[in-house]
């Protein structure tokens, strides 16, 4: 039977591999796509308590506003990858370090 | 009153010194700077005339002073420094002569000086000396006496050395310097002394003091040593032997300086402070001031006999009639020694000025140069003639009445005491006087010119240059003064202006025929009947040596028509000893000059091979406890300042890997240490 | 919906997930990446839809699917960089965050079996959509208005960003 514990495991695993995505991948628009596999977990996870307990539909209005920001965050990482692209000529992430020193 | 006379005397006073700031500051045009510094002068003299009336006529018998605290050394029961003021009729007089005749000089270098380059500096140096001795005359504070004694030195340091480029004047001037501080030495231990018995500086108080049988280090012998060393001040700037010196060398000066500085008012410097310091001396203090007065005078007069310097024979003249003075004050003639000061400054400095007069014409000082110039400069000539018969002391002149005086004075001495030796300095030197004046009035002015380029050229001057002399020369018959021609005892001048210091000392430590006596008389009644007794023997006497001094000089210059060069035999070395001044520069410069030197050498040695030895084995010693302390330095601290940083610098390595600029990595770490954190949670 | 059929959609829509977002995290193409992504954004929709949200489900495919997904796809294709785009070469890296991210979903997988499990008794009813607006405009309007202004901010942001600024 499935209960609240299987949803929370599945976005724990969808959470690892957007982060595994992130930390590990060399382009930006990658390391994007895994920022949301990130959100989505956080919007599922949200979902399925909204589910299984009792709070009403709090956590769907959540996950509501958690699209719209992963939309307009979306939105400004295209534009700031765009940027990098002008800028560097490439969008590897690893290769733009002028934070260093 | 009072008040309104010490506002005049301060004005006096500062006037010049505000002329001195004129000339240093850079003027705008230098020609209204020194129609300014004349007219400042001006100001001074119309001033000191005016104070004079009044002081002599409205208050002659009163001592004007003010004084104020200027800060006090020790809380509030300490010592006071009292700035002083002090007004008497000696002072209003001397300040009148000493505005005077520096008018006049200012006056004449107007032409003198007219084509010196930096002649603002000129008028600033006279402003400046011109401020100090009207200081030093106008002040009762011996404290302040002695600055204002350093101030016309340090001025006649600078106006002798005007012309500093030439190597004659860098060396007067120094020489003079130099002279002058052995005597100063002695003035400021003499200082010294009343300072540390009375504790003030105030000489009023010092002589109620003394007055009341308080001496120094209490006994009569310190007095007389107090007031000898006082007296070595006066030996150094009235250029009395040994420290004579200096002042033959200073007419290295421009020659108005020498007519104001070194002949009539800085020079008397030292007469007058010991005319102040009067009733200070005792008998010992006495003789010793006189024999020393005497013996520079007859030497000083031995030595102008055969000079051909021009200003070198007025020099010794100059030192011979200063000697003349402390003579006078030597043998109790206060009021003769300040009269002849008074007189001697116009004839002396209206020689001064001829003397410029003729260099100027001429443009030599070497008397062989000279002759037959009265056609050319009748009015120098005639001046320098009237100012001679007031030097020998002719009748009918001002030197006649003063002369006079410190004759009968020593006479009078000589006859009370026994002891004629003053009088026959005074006779000797007056002979010899008025042998070598004439021989200079004969040499330059009468006979065949000697130096026809220099006659030809020769032409009076105008008004800048007649004018100071025809004052001067006004200045230098009786009738001026005193309307009494054989002599000034009772006539207004000794009655009024030189009003006789109060003699406070016991009678067994001054001269006994000084007393405290009543109605401006310090003579006793013995003394002032010896002193009429003898007036007309010393008239027969003076004239009789002036008629052979003139006469030998005009037998010898005008009758044989001899010029001045070395004679034969015995008479030529002492002709020699006499142009060469006694050798006596020659023997300091063996005994006091060669012994420096030696002293100097030694030192050298001592300093070269002990000082510097010990000096050096200090360095050494230094040097191996510096390398002892280096290698310690070196390895020790070093050392572990080193591994200190070689640590901290392995830290650094291994934590900057970190710092690579990815974001990623820093995600990954915080990532890393969130999951540790957790871990360390969930273990709790 | 019965229990079984949950469990069976639960199930599929699951591996779904897990398969296609392992690919589009770990595969080399970009766009297969991106098409991984839309495989992976229609499965969350589809578990919103039996978890009883069919709005956000209708959402998600509408912004997400239809707006993000896109974009991103605009992104690969304006950047040029479509394929080969490997993973970061250091492989002691790698190791690490392999490691650590394993961890780190262990640990969040041993917490969550920790406490007890809860399931639904009842057949799952959908969550009315009139009771989501009035939750909208009642308990999160500041939220709601807040996000508004930031749509707007965001709008002029990204157009300003974008813009080619050599011109």
């Amino acid at each position: 039977m499935v209960g609240l514990n299987h949803f929370l495991i599945l976005t724990s695993i969808l959470f690892s591999l957007g982060l595994f995505g992130v930390i590990t991948r060399k382009n930006a628009i990658t390391v994007l796509m895994g920022l949301e596999l990130i959100l989505n977990a956080a919007s599922l996870n949200f979902v399925a308590i909204t589910r299984f307990t009792d709070v009403a539909a709090s956590g769907q209005v959540i996950s509501l506003f958690i699209i719209v920001l992963a939309a307009s965050e979306a939105a400004i990482a295209l534009a700031i990858v765009l940027n990098l692209y002008k800028n560097f000529n490439n969008v590897n992430v690893d290769e733009i370090n002028s934070l260093k020193e | 009153m009072n008040t309104q006379l010490t506002i005049f005397q301060v004005l006096i006073v500062l006037l010049p010194l505000f002329g001195f700031l004129v000339a240093i500051l850079p003027p705008k045009s230098y020609k209204k700077m020194y129609i300014a510094e004349v007219g400042i002068m001006f100001i001074t003299l119309v001033l000191s005339a005016v104070l004079f009336f009044m002081k002599i006529f409205s208050l002659p018998d009163e001592t004007i002073r003010s004084t104020f605290t200027l800060f006090t050394v020790g809380g509030s029961d300490g010592f006071n420094f009292i700035v002083d003021l002090t007004m008497d009729n000696m002072t209003v007089a001397l300040l009148f002569m000493v505005s005077l005749i520096s008018f006049l000089v200012h006056f004449f270098s107007l032409e003198y000086m007219s084509h010196e380059p930096l002649k603002n500096r000129y008028f600033g140096y006279l402003g400046l000396f011109t401020f100090s001795m009207l200081g030093l005359l106008s002040t009762g504070s011996i404290i302040f006496i002695y600055i204002f004694w350093e101030l016309v030195g340090l001025s006649s340091y600078l106006l002798i050395g005007f012309w500093g480029f030439k190597d004659e004047a860098a060396s007067a001037c120094s020489k003079a310097f130099i002279t002058n501080r052995v005597g100063d030495f002695g003035f400021f231990l003499g200082i010294l002394m009343l300072f540390i018995t009375y504790n003030s500086f105030d000489l009023f108080f010092i002589f109620d003091q003394i007055g009341a049988g308080k001496f120094p280090l209490g006994s009569e012998m310190w007095l007389t040593v107090t007031g000898l060393l006082l007296f070595a001040g006066a030996v150094g700037k009235s250029a009395q032997f040994p420290l004579h010196v200096w002042l033959p060398d200073a007419m290295a000066g421009p020659t108005p300086v020498s007519a104001l500085i070194h002949a009539a008012t800085m020079v008397a410097a030292g007469v007058y402070m010991i005319v102040r310091l009067f009733p200070l001396f005792t008998e010992t203090s006495f003789l010793i001031i006189g024999f020393i007065g005497g013996f520079s005078a007859l030497m000083a007069a031995t030595i102008a006999l055969t000079q051909i310097d021009i200003k070198k024979i007025l020099a010794y003249s100059t030192v011979s009639q200063l000697g003349l003075m402390v003579l006078a004050v030597g043998v109790g003639a206060y009021h003769a020694a300040i009269i002849h000061l008074l007189f001697h400054a116009f004839f002396k400095a209206g020689l001064f000025l001829g003397s410029g007069a003729i260099i100027h014409a001429t443009h030599s000082q070497d008397i062989n140069d000279m002759g037959g110039l009265r056609k050319k400069m009748p009015v120098t000539f005639y001046t320098t003639v009237i100012y001679s018969l007031a030097l020998v002391g002719f009748p009918l002149t001002i030197g006649f009445l003063s002369k006079e005086m410190i004759l009968t004075s020593s006479i009078t001495l000589g006859s009370l005491s026994g002891n004629y030796i003053y009088f026959i300095f005074a006779v000797l030197t007056s002979t010899l006087t008025s042998f070598y004046i004439f021989r200079y009035v004969f040499l330059i002015f009468f006979g065949e010119p000697r130096n026809h380029h220099a006659y030809e050229h020769a032409h009076d001057f105008n008004i800048f240059i007649k004018l100071p002399l025809i004052v001067l020369a006004a200045l230098c018959f009786f009738f001026i003064f005193t309307f009494n021609p054989i002599t000034l005892h009772g006539t207004w001048l000794t009655d009024l202006i030189f009003r006789l210091p109060k003699i406070l000392l016991p009678d067994n430590v001054t001269y006994s025929f000084l007393t405290n006596g009543a109605e401006g008389s310090i003579y006793s009644e013995v003394y002032t009947h010896t002193m009429h007794a003898s007036e007309i023997v010393v008239t027969i006497i003076s004239l009789l040596i002036i008629s052979g001094g003139i006469g030998t000089a005009w037998y010898m210059y005008m009758k044989k028509k001899l010029v001045p060069k070395v004679p034969e035999g015995f008479l030529g070395k002492a002709y020699m000893f006499s142009q060469k001044a006694w050798y006596i520069n020659e023997l300091y410069d063996v005994t006091v000059i060669k012994g420096t030197m030696l002293f100097a050498t030694l030192m050298t040695i001592i300093d070269k091979y002990l000082v510097d030895g010990i000096i050096n084995l200090g360095a050494k010693i230094t040097m191996i406890l510096g390398r002892f302390s280096a290698g310690f330095d070196k390895y020790v601290v070093d050392g572990f300042v080193n591994l200190v940083a070689w640590i901290n610098g392995l830290i650094s390595m291994i934590l900057r890997k970190f710092q690579t600029g990815k974001v990623q990595t820093y995600l990954t770490l915080v990532m890393v240490f969130i999951v540790f954190f957790v871990m360390y949670i969930f273990s709790n | 919906m019965i229990m079984e059929l949950f469990d069976l959609f639960f199930y599929l829509f699951a591996s779904v997930i897990v398969i296609s977002g392992a690919v589009t995290v770990l595969n080399k193409n970009l766009i297969y990446a991106a098409f991984a992504l839309l495989i992976l954004l229609s499965s969350v929709a589809a578990m919103f839809f039996i978890l009883g949200a069919e709005f956000l489900a209708m959402v998600q495919i509408l912004i997400y699917v239809g707006g993000v997904l896109i974009l991103i796809v605009f992104g690969i294709m304006l950047t040029g960089q479509v394929k080969s785009v490997p993973m970061r070469e250091n492989f002691v890296y790698l190791l690490i965050a392999a490691v650590f991210t394993g961890l780190l979903c262990g640990l969040l997988v041993t917490g969550i079996t920790a406490r007890p499990d809860m399931t639904l008794s009842a057949d799952i009813a959908s969550t009315p959509i009139k009771m989501l607006g009035n939750l909208l405009i009642s308990k999160y309007y500041l939220i709601f208005g807040m996000l508004g202004v930031l749509l707007l901010v965001i709008l002029i942001a990204a157009a300003g960003m974008a813009r080619n600024n050599k011109e």
